[in-house]
């Protein structure tokens, strides 16, 4: 089975997550724009991150068979250092604009301070300006009341629910979410968020319509391989292969396919194009093998 | 240095290898509007090629290509696509007078492909000469795929990089296993310098029993030395290699052909 990771932040993981990811079926992911752990404290280091994300990881990515896209947004926490997010705001646009910058996001907030309601309502606009899906980020505390309040300011904005996928869910949101016709995120952690066997129950009682599986992997404890090895659990409980398989690939493919910049012939291409790398004089072959090659010599 | 005429020459073959949708987008953001909208809208512009233009690779006609190496020397040794073409168009439509600020400012945030045109169109500014130090900062990436957009048919290295800087792109070029007869004007950029370097470079990785591409003969057949030609001597070599060793150590007259070296490369 193929699978996708719609929200994995790439820039925190080792070469060996890469091989592993494409060893267990992952053809295609996503990396929203995030925090690093740690605030930071000028817009340039959002400026060298942003085109991080779009350069040296999606070109890292490209290395061991993996498409890689991303989301562009400022995030909940730093959305609090206002001089540093109105900075932040005024070079967004240069950067949605990008090829493969398939959603605004991650955006919402985390302790819903004021200033965090204000950069989310201007990024939701700039996700209409835009014509982009939006990926929004719930908070950890407070979850239930920053969820519904985050679907009403959507709405409240115009945005339809079928442009956003609201990330992070667990039992206690999953129903309010989905009711309301939006796509429902599920990030599978090790210990914290949402645990695969949760997921099983999760996928058994919501079925698969608009649900999707994440790994969230970043910097913490955190575990790349979250969409294979929750897809092999829903399997082995008794979840059709059609139900996993649009948790796992299809539903996230026709969500960011929205943005027009995420669609299958990007992984399929290419994978026809290495089975028949010997005979075919292709010039996207001939960059592959070169960047496979010149990498570990650079390394 | 590039003339006004070349460049609308370079313009025109461009615009007709799009769609007449694509390039009617291309106009409308390009050339019709204000000169001061366009410079503040450039970079975005310059992305939403990818959405509105397609990055599949141009076909040229013979005449064509004819044509643009004429403007654009090693133009035909260089893969472009409609997006790499709409771009080179957008860079060409900038004032010369700002166009250096804002395309510095550009490469900070370019992405992948984005970088690609952006290097490939340098050459065809009027003042070409005023991005060196970009270009050899693009020797330094590690984007293969960016840096075959500097090695493979640009002219701009021969015609504004020092002699340092362009044996930084070969050494390179070679190290990082992309293709030598594909630097344009390779034989007229051999030098003694690089010829030590490559024969350091040589020894280094025979000496961790690794090969190199038999193009780099080309670098350094005239300044052979001593140390290199022992340790040739105590080797075996096979197929191609063998063919160019051997062609080096008696002087054969072919190396003096670019025919010959091409098909080495190739």
């Amino acid at each position: 089975m193929k699978y996708i990771d719609p929200h994995i932040h790439m820039v925190s993981r080792t070469t060996d997550d890469y091989e592993a990811m494409q060893a267990a079926g992952i053809v295609a992911v996503i990396e929203p724009a995030f925090w690093l752990g740690q605030p930071r404290t000028n817009v340039g280091s959002f400026k060298d991150y942003f085109s991080t994300l779009v350069g040296w990881e999606r070109f890292r990515a490209s290395q061991f068979g993996i498409k890689h896209y991303c989301t562009m947004g400022l995030n909940s926490k730093e959305a609090n250092n206002e001089a540093m997010a109105e900075q932040v705001m005024e070079l967004l646009p240069q950067f949605i604009a990008k090829e493969g910058v398939v959603a605004i996001g991650e955006i919402g907030y985390d302790d819903q301070t004021a200033l965090e309601d204000k950069y989310f309502r201007i990024q939701l606009e700039m996700a209409k300006e835009y014509d982009l899906p939006v990926l929004v980020h719930t908070p950890h505390r407070d979850k239930k009341q920053g969820t519904l309040r985050s679907m009403d300011v959507v709405k409240e904005h115009g945005i339809p629910p079928h442009l956003v996928l609201i990330d992070h869910n667990n039992e206690e949101t999953a129903k309010a979410v989905l009711d309301q016709g939006f796509w429902a995120g599920f990030t599978i952690y090790p210990k914290t968020k949402m645990s695969k066997k949760r997921m099983v129950a999760v996928a058994q009682q919501y079925g698969s319509a608009k649900v999707i599986v994440d790994s969230s992997a970043d910097w913490g404890v955190s575990d790349p391989l979250s969409v294979p090895k929750t897809a092999a659990l829903m399997l082995e409980n008794g979840v059709s292969k059609a139900d996993v398989e649009k948790i796992c690939y299809q539903n996230a493919l026709s969500f960011y396919g929205q943005s027009g910049q995420f669609n299958e012939a990007d992984w399929n291409q290419e994978l026809t194009v290495d089975q028949a790398d010997l005979h075919l004089g292709n010039s996207v072959l001939r960059g592959q093998q070169a960047e496979k090659l010149s990498f570990k010599k650079e390394n | 240095m590039i003339t006004k005429v070349e460049q609308q020459n370079f313009i025109e073959i461009a615009k007709t290898k799009l769609s007449d949708i694509e390039s009617n987008w291309l106009q409308q953001k390009g050339t019709s509007v204000s000169a001061q909208e366009f410079e503040k809208k450039f970079p975005i512009v310059f992305s939403l090629v990818a959405r509105f233009i397609k990055k599949e690779e141009v076909v040229w006609l013979e005449q064509e290509l004819l044509t643009l190496e004429t403007i654009y020397p090693g133009f035909s040794k260089g893969v472009w696509t409609k997006q790499d073409l709409a771009r080179v168009v957008l860079m060409l439509t900038l004032n010369t007078d700002t166009n250096k600020a804002r395309i510095s400012s550009l490469f900070e945030t370019a992405e992948v492909f984005e970088l690609i045109a952006l290097y490939k169109g340098l050459y065809l500014l009027e003042n070409a000469s005023e991005f060196k130090a970009h270009f050899e900062e693009g020797i330094r990436t590690n984007m293969m795929n960016v840096f075959e957009a500097l090695s493979a048919g640009n002219p701009f290295a021969k015609k504004y990089l020092s002699e340092a800087g362009w044996n930084q792109l070969i050494l390179k070029t070679l190290f990082v296993e992309q293709k030598l007869y594909k630097v344009e004007g390779i034989d007229a950029g051999k030098n003694e310098n690089l010829a030590n370097m490559l024969q350091d470079f040589v020894k280094e990785r025979w000496a961790a029993g690794r090969s190199v591409s038999p193009e780099m003969w080309r670098m350094l057949y005239g300044f052979l030395r001593e140390d290199v030609k022992t340790l040739i001597g105590k080797r075996n070599f096979e197929g191609k290699e063998k063919k160019t060793i051997d062609c080096v150590l008696t002087q054969n007259e072919q190396l003096n052909t670019s025919e010959f070296w091409n098909a080495i490369g190739k």
